[in-house]
């Protein structure tokens, strides 16, 4: 399979990860590679199993939905590795 | 006082031959002569508040108040959370993140009187095999200062290996503390998925990630992991298993009762490098001697299990390295380096990639039903078989550079540790003894003990029946 420039792009977007001419490239090359190797996975006969995402999820037991707290961050430590902080909350971009 | 094992430690702490202050100071002094060029810690803990915790560790034992580990130093690897240290995963995105609170598995060690000395070196975001994706630099291994100590968990093996803290821990991913440990000539264990709390280090790929821990001995191992295992509100994946004194139960095994797996498809010269395979073959003979019963299995697809591992890892990453934006905490997203980028994107394309013709199946959805798959050849395994002993890696411990422009070569690193961590198993490594490469370099060889989920009783006890830590006073670090 090729990898374009346009795939490269577009995983960079979703990625929310901004490349260099140098890295596109060497990610192309590479992406390639390994795309090609795990690409063996759909040859692999899974005829009669039963999917798994978490080895032992049947013995995972929810908590209770109820606030935690001895857990819970005071503002101050809550703010304390934060780069832009004002009025004791997180400053992020304008978004409009 | 070079080279003590936890063991010894304990008793010479407990009748006091050694105190916690000397201790601490032995290491530090150790630390500072030797660190320059292993480069195994990431950041030290201030000396000052080191030594005030030994003193007072000094003072409770002299008042009859013991704990487990009261005034024995520890190092943990740069991805466990301790309160008040600089925590960096080893990437410039978390360079000056200082950790709001414990992880569950530094609270209960400190909860037990352990000293931290220090947050240990790790490729960042625990992603590689080598430590050479470490953004402060790659850890060398202290049996030739050329090789990599294997990673991701460089920092944490080198540090036991060369006598810089007697414990400390690691998390395994897909092979991360049992290469290391196998690279350097220590004991690690990967427990069981959900055997040790995950709260308050940082995620990788959750359907795997596992903490554990290296130490010199097959029992300082098993005495840690009694104290850092069990069930934790804060990690939902935990089991409520109940934890047995793993140290206690090590002799309780006879050997003749013992039925060994030996896996058909890992057993092959094309893979493994002849010297590897040597070594475990006399390990297995030497069990074999002790009474055990050795019998070939064959685990069907077990070698996919890497293409496997590589795709829902990437996926995994993709999804909880998406947290970093530099808003709350840390750097923002341009200080990721090039491996973690690499996974990204490559995750990133795994979930949104469909397989022509079967509508919105995923690749990852297919890689979910293999991994049902390979977990059903697995219960057939250990219908037969007690335990499976394979390699831990196809090869010695590499030099450092020879595969950082390659990275699918590197991943082949993983090859014999990726599957079990798929299914969910545990895994110990220990030091069967040493091996010559064509370069005439003396390198450690360990060897893998897999067990079925919650075996940790059974893997140390025939890990004990076959370690060699006597290895580690070969070193010369001169």
């Amino acid at each position: 399979m090729q990898v374009s420039d346009k795939l490269i792009e577009l995983l960079a977007k979703l990625s929310k990860l901004q490349l260099s001419d140098k890295e596109r490239e060497l990610y192309a090359a590479q992406l390639k590679e390994i795309i090609k190797y795990i690409s063996k996975i759909k040859s692999f006969d899974t005829k009669g199993a039963k999917p798994v995402y978490h080895t032992n999820i049947s013995e995972l037991a929810p908590r209770e939905d109820k606030q935690e707290n001895a857990r819970m961050l005071s503002k101050k430590k809550a703010l304390a590795n934060a780069k832009r902080v004002q009025d004791d909350q997180f400053v992020v971009d304008a978004i409009l | 006082m070079q080279n003590w094992d936890l063991k010894t430690i304990l008793a010479k702490l407990d009748k006091g031959e050694i105190s916690s202050t000397e201790l601490v100071q032995y290491y530090l002094d150790r630390i500072k002569k030797t660190d320059v060029k292993l480069n195994s810690f990431i950041s030290l803990r201030p000396k000052e508040e080191i030594l005030k915790e030994a003193k007072e560790a000094d003072k409770q034992r002299a008042s009859g108040k013991v704990r487990k580990l009261t005034g024995v130093p520890i190092g943990l690897k740069d991805n466990f959370l301790a309160e008040g240290t600089r925590t960096t995963a080893a990437s410039k995105v978390l360079d000056n993140f200082v950790a709001p609170y414990d992880a569950t598995a530094v609270a209960r060690l400190k909860n037990e009187g352990a000293i931290i000395i220090g947050k240990l070196n790790m490729d960042a975001w625990a992603h590689g095999s080598s430590g050479e994706n470490s953004d402060y630099g790659p850890t060398r291994n202290p049996w030739h200062l050329d090789y990599t100590p294997g990673g991701s968990s460089s920092g944490p093996a080198t540090a036991i290996a060369a006598d810089l803290v007697p414990i400390a821990t690691g998390t395994d991913t897909g092979g991360s503390i049992r290469l290391p440990a196998a690279f350097t000539g220590v004991v690690g264990i990967k427990p069981t998925y959900g055997r040790v709390s995950r709260y308050g280090t940082v995620a990788m790929a959750s359907s795997t990630d596992s903490i554990g821990h290296f130490s010199k001995t097959v029992w300082d191992n098993a005495y840690i992991l009694s104290i850092t295992a069990g069930h934790d509100k804060y990690d939902a994946t935990t089991s409520k298993v109940e934890v047995p004194p793993y140290h206690e139960l090590l002799d309780k095994l006879d050997p003749k009762d013992l039925k060994v797996g030996i896996v058909k498809e890992f057993f092959d010269e094309n893979i493994i490098d002849s010297v590897v395979l040597a070594k475990t073959e006399q390990a297995i003979k030497e069990l074999e001697k002790k009474g055990a019963t050795i019998k070939t299995v064959s685990i069907k697809n077990i070698e996919r299990g890497l293409e496997l591992y590589y795709i829902l890892m990437s996926a995994e990453v993709a999804s909880n390295l998406a947290r970093y934006d530099g808003i709350r905490y840390g750097n923002d997203r341009t200080y990721f380096g090039q491996e973690a980028k690499r996974r990204i994107m490559l995750g990133t394309y795994v979930l949104s990639d469909v397989i022509p013709g079967k509508g919105l199946e995923t690749t990852y959805a297919k890689v979910a039903m293999a991994r049902g798959y390979l977990q059903q050849e697995f219960k057939k395994a250990f219908k037969e078989v007690d335990v499976l002993l394979t390699p831990v890696s196809p090869t010695l411990p590499f030099k450092l550079g020879s595969k950082t422009g390659d990275p699918l070569q590197m991943y082949m690193s993983d090859l014999l540790t990726v599957t079990f961590s798929i299914v969910g198993v545990p895994g110990l490594v220990v030091p069967i003894g040493t091996a010559t490469n064509k370069e005439n370099v003396k390198l450690p060889v360990g060897i893998q003990i897999i067990g079925p989920n919650f075996s940790e009783t059974l893997l140390y006890q025939v890990g004990k029946l076959l370690e060699k830590p006597e290895i580690l006073n070969e070193i010369n670090l001169t």
